[in-house]
Formats: structure tokens, C-alpha cells, sequence
């Protein structure tokens, strides 16, 4: 075999060692390294630095009505997560990057979002973000502000009420959209979980 | 090469050098896709022709590449005057701090099967400002007319966007008339002195009624 | 290889050089399509492309009742500005805001949020729009705040926009923080 490669011109070795490098790199994206995939732990009051979000899960509830401003679910079951949410970036963050922070895992039959009624595996549903104090949906998050929102989603009544549910969270990586140049919190990663108890809202 | 110096070269060239401009032009010209697309169909560039008596002939299309519809109306102004109250008003007339309320009526004839949905009107002066028709920004007390180019009653076919079906008249409804006359309100601040009357459905194309 | 192939070859690389470092010194296209800032002081009047805004007072307060939308409480500031706007050519609005607090941070808001919003729907041109923009802040950087209001919300490029020195102190701050909910006009037509 050395013989062999020994018998090569040096424009030959150069091309084929040319040839290699390009496709060991472009088969995995490149020579540089790849970061292993962050698994975290979330805890009950334990702040969580999703970037750029910083999350603290203070309870996961139900409900069948919320109130006033909100109501009452026409699939019948709201599913609440209350958190403290804050930024670390210096500029504000757009409402789908909160939004996109948290999921719930293995459940089914939530609403894919407030306008699309569809019901859809609970790790595609976007939930509605609304701050606890005054029942006003939080739109951009701005720096240096903690607000205590609600992340709501909806479930069919017909799913059996989960008495625990795993909750993740997802990290953001701020780049450049390939489509339009724009850029942005694009690249969501998975951060963290944690699996919390379930009970009813507003019983105290 | 036979002969030698920049003169001969001239001398041999000469041909090419003088297309060159009409090339240049030409190559501009072909790469130019982008003036019609976003200035020439943005703005008001295509008038519609106007008879002797000021009638305006609108000769327009809607094409979404679905829906085709031709829009062909002819329309005059009748009046364009300042007013100071509305007919059958029960309360005074209230604008805005500096303003004054202009009430243009236009006269229309259309065939009753076009669809005329979706008409701008508005009145220009000659600083270019444009002054668009509006139901609010003044409190007229009583109701103004909903639609500028055809009549509220009759107001004839419509068409369902999103849809291939060619404009029908809503059901329950009936046909428009040939002509008609409708009644527009347009705010204006007090010292606007307007030149024209513009109506529109799909720029570039627009029709301008002078006032004099 | 030949001297012609030469020549060709080592052309080629330095033209491919030339783009390079040509590439390296043009402004990108998002500074290149920046806005055209215009300063102005509270009381003043700058004049847009789309028509004169005039800054006239800066409030705030940790609760807002507004007249037309959500009223809301906040974990900071609200800050209230109120601003007269008056379309030239053609009725224009004022969507984009842009709150760059003393520290140099940024909060970008719109027209149609129920928190931060701003509110200058186009009146006819040549009247007067009595608007606002709401914005929420950390109290701790608002002295020396400046507030952008520019056109368009979704693509605000290459167009001007005014930038208001909100003039805002640590008193003012300290102020704010201890008033009661503060009532807010949140659109108007002039006289009407």
C-alpha cells in the first residue's frame, strides 16, 4: 500500500488528500467541533439560563376557566405553567422567543396555537405568554425587566388530567437567517427538563 | 495587424464605438425590470383619457393570476364643494381643528355586470399632497354613504378573492344601474386649494377629473 | 505551465484578492441600510420624509389605564410619550419605535402589542394627530434614555426616523415609581 502511495505524483497525493478533507467536512458540516447536545436538570424555583431567556418555574396547574380577561377553554382544559422570565441581552427579545422557551413533553391533543384550532402533540403546541399582575399578554421582552407570566396552553378535556408533566426548555442561538439575511434568535436547542406536579389552579 | 497608432485604431473601430451608446442603453433598458415593478406599477402613472366634457373613460383590470376581472366605468365630477353641515344631519357638523370638510359628487356609467368593488378616491392639489376620501376623522351626525363608486343599495357584482368564480351580485340583491351618482366626504386642512379629483382601483393606472 | 497560463492564472487571483478586501471595507447591508437619525428635543418639531413630529411631554408611571386598550401594570416603568404628528403628502403613520435606554440597551416595539405600542394611525394630511408610544423600561438605565419613532414597523430601512431625547432624570424616576396609575389619551385627531 505505501508503495503504492509512494508511486504517486505529489499533484495526485495533493488532489487525493484534497478530495478527503472535502468530503470528511462536508459530510459533517465542517472540521470544527461539534458541542455535545446540553442536557440540564429544571427544578421547582431554581432559575434556568435557556439563552437568551432566563426562566424560574415557580408551578405547573389546570384549570377549566380562567377569568376574567381570558375565560374559559373551548377545548375544556387549560394547562398552566407560572415562571419568572427575564433577559440577560441587551436588546429586547421578540414574543416567539419567550414563546418558544417552553414545552410540554408526551401529551396530546393540545391546541396547536390560539388561532389554529387543531389539536397537535403537546411538543407543537405555542402557548399564549400573559403576565400574572395585570392578564396582558406579553409581546416583546425587554432588558433588564423580571415579569411573572403564565405560559397557557389548552387540552382536550377527553386526555386523562396528567397529575405530572415534563416540562423543556429550549435554548436560542442569535444568527443570520439563510432565507432573508435577517437576523434574529433562529436555532433552537433543547435545554433542560423537569418533571412537576400538576394541581389545580387557584386552590390554595 | 497592418498600420500601427491610436488614429488607425479609431479608423477600424469606428462602427463599434458609435453602436456603443445605443448598447449601453439597451443593456440599461433590458435590466430595468425592477423600475416597472417597483416604481412604475407603485404609483400613479397611467391616465385614463378624458372626452371633451371631462368624462373620464377608466379602462382597468384585476388579474391575481386566479380571479381576472376587467373594471370599465366612465366618471365626471358633478360638484366638488367646501360644506359646512350634511344633509339631514341631526347634529352640527364637528371636524378636526384646522380642517374642512369637501363633499365631491361624482357622476358614473357602467355596464351592470362589471364589478366596480374597491374604488380610491381622492382629491390632489398642486403641492402634490393627496387628500383620501374618509368616513371618519369628522363627525358628520348622521350616516355618511359606505361605498364612493357605486351606489349602497345596488352597489352591483362582487367578487370572492381567493376564488376563480367570476363577481356576482350578492344574493337578495339587486342589479346596478347604468349610471348613477355617488357622494364622497374628504377632509382637507383650511387652506388646501385641491386641483383634481383622483379615482382609482389598481395603480398604475387612475383617472384625474380637474375641478376649475 | 505556460507564461500566458501564468499571467491568466495569477489575474484571476488578484482580482478574486481585490473583490475580497473590496467586500471587506463596504458597509454590510444592515448598516448600509440604516436610518437617517433626526435629533430632537422635547417641544420641537423634526421634519420626516412622511411628514413633522413633535415631541411634547414624557411621563411614566408603574400602571397605565389607557383610553383605547389593555391597561397594564409593570415591573418597572411605563414610560408615555406623547407626540404630535402631521402627515405631508399622503396620510402616513408612525409604527416603529425604538427605546434606547442610558446604557445603550434596546427595546423595538410596534403598533399592535398590549403592552409597549405605538399609536399614530395616519390622519388626513396637513391635521394634526395627537399620538403616543408606551414603552416598559428598567428604571435603573432611563436617565438618558432616547426614544426612535420611524414609519414603517416591518421594514424600516433607508427611511428617517426621529430620535427624541427624552430628557429623563434620577428624580423623575424616583418620581414615577411612587405615582398612582396614570390615565393615557392614547390617540386623537386634533379638535375633534
Amino acid at each position: 500500500m505505501l508503495g503504492w502511495i509512494a508511486g504517486r505524483s505529489l499533484r495526485q497525493i495533493v488532489l487525493a488528500v484534497g478530495a478527503v478533507i472535502l468530503l470528511a467536512s462536508g459530510a459533517f458540516g465542517g472540521l470544527r467541533q461539534a458541542e455535545p447536545d446540553q442536557r440540564g436538570a429544571l427544578t421547582l424555583g431554581e432559575p434556568r439560563d435557556a439563552a437568551p431567556v432566563r426562566l424560574t418555574v415557580k408551578g405547573v396547574y389546570w384549570a377549566d376557566d380562567l377569568g376574567e380577561a381570558i375565560g374559559p377553554s373551548d377545548f375544556g382544559r387549560y394547562l398552566l405553567v407560572i415562571a419568572d422570565v427575564s433577559s440577560g441581552h441587551d436588546a429586547s427579545l421578540d414574543s416567539f422567543v419567550v414563546r418558544e422557551t417552553l414545552r410540554l413533553n408526551r401529551l396530546d391533543q393540545l391546541a396547536k396555537n390560539t388561532l389554529s384550532r387543531v389539536p397537535v402533540r403537546s411538543e407543537d403546541a405555542d402557548p399564549q405568554v400573559i403576565v400574572t399582575d395585570d392578564r396582558v399578554r406579553l409581546a416583546e421582552l425587554g432588558p433588564g425587566l423580571t415579569y411573572e407570566v403564565a405560559f397557557i396552553w389548552e387540552q382536550q378535556i377527553s386526555e386523562p388530567l396528567p397529575t405530572s408533566i415534563e416540562l423543556q426548555t429550549w435554548s436560542h442561538q442569535f444568527r443570520q437567517s439563510s432565507l432573508d439575511d435577517q437576523e434574529n434568535w433562529f436555532g433552537r436547542s433543547p435545554d433542560a427538563t423537569g418533571r412537576f406536579a400538576v394541581t389545580k389552579f387557584g386552590a390554595s | 495587424m497592418t498600420g500601427h497608432g491610436v488614429r488607425t485604431w479609431w479608423r477600424r473601430e469606428r462602427v463599434a464605438i458609435l453602436l456603443l451608446p445605443v448598447v449601453l442603453v439597451a443593456a440599461v433598458a433590458a435590466s430595468s425590470s425592477r423600475i416597472d415593478t417597483y416604481w412604475w406599477q407603485k404609483g400613479f402613472h397611467e391616465q385614463a383619457s378624458r372626452d371633451a366634457t371631462g368624462v373620464a373613460m377608466i379602462d382597468d383590470e384585476y388579474d391575481d393570476g386566479f380571479l381576472r376581472y376587467p373594471i370599465r366605468a366612465k366618471v365626471s365630477v358633478v360638484t366638488a364643494q367646501v360644506v359646512t353641515e350634511l344633509p339631514d344631519a341631526d347634529r352640527p357638523l364637528r371636524v378636526p381643528a384646522g380642517a374642512e370638510l369637501w363633499e365631491v359628487k361624482l357622476r358614473w356609467s357602467a355596464d351592470p355586470d362589471v364589478s366596480l368593488t374597491g374604488c380610491k378616491v381622492a382629491l390632489v392639489d398642486d403641492r402634490e399632497r393627496r387628500f383620501d376620501a374618509t368616513r371618519s376623522s369628522f363627525e358628520a351626525g348622521t350616516t355618511v354613504p359606505l361605498q364612493a363608486c357605486v351606489p349602497d343599495e345596488a352597489p352591483g357584482p362582487q367578487p370572492t378573492y381567493g376564488s376563480t368564480k367570476a363577481p356576482a351580485v350578492a344574493s337578495g340583491e339587486v342589479a346596478r344601474p347604468a349610471s348613477w351618482q355617488t357622494r364622497v366626504y374628504i377632509v382637507t386642512p383650511e387652506d388646501a386649494e385641491p386641483t383634481a379629483v383622483r379615482v382609482w382601483w389598481l395603480l398604475p393606472r387612475y383617472a384625474e377629473l380637474p375641478l376649475d | 505551465m505556460s507564461r500566458s497560463q501564468l499571467g491568466t492564472g495569477s489575474l484571476v487571483v488578484a482580482a478574486l484578492a481585490v473583490g475580497q478586501a473590496l467586500n471587506d471595507r463596504l458597509p454590510d447591508s444592515s448598516d448600509a441600510s440604516r436610518l437617517f437619525e433626526r435629533p430632537v428635543a422635547i417641544g420641537e418639531t423634526v421634519e420626516l420624509r412622511t411628514g413633522d413630529l413633535t415631541p411634547r411631554s414624557v411621563e411614566g408611571a408603574t400602571s397605565i389605564l389607557r383610553s383605547i386598550g389593555s391597561s397594564i401594570r409593570s415591573p418597572g416603568l411605563a414610560v408615555v410619550v406623547s407626540f404630535d404628528f402631521v402627515s405631508r403628502q399622503v396620510s402616513s403613520s408612525i409604527r416603529y419605535g425604538e427605546l434606547r435606554d442610558g446604557s445603550g440597551r434596546v427595546t423595538v416595539f410596534g403598533p399592535s402589542g398590549d403592552r409597549n405600542e405605538v399609536t399614530c394611525s395616519g390622519g388626513p394630511v396637513g391635521i394634526v394627530v395627537h399620538c403616543t408610544a408606551v414603552v416598559e423600561a428598567d428604571p435603573e438605565t432611563l436617565p438618558g434614555s432616547v426614544l426612535g419613532l420611524a414609519g414603517d414597523e416591518l421594514d424600516p430601512r433607508f427611511d428617517d426616523m426621529a430620535v427624541i431625547d427624552l430628557d429623563i432624570t434620577a428624580a423623575d424616576v424616583r418620581a414615577w415609581q411612587e405615582s398612582e396609575e396614570l390615565e393615557v389619551d392614547v390617540y386623537e385627531v386634533a379638535g375633534l
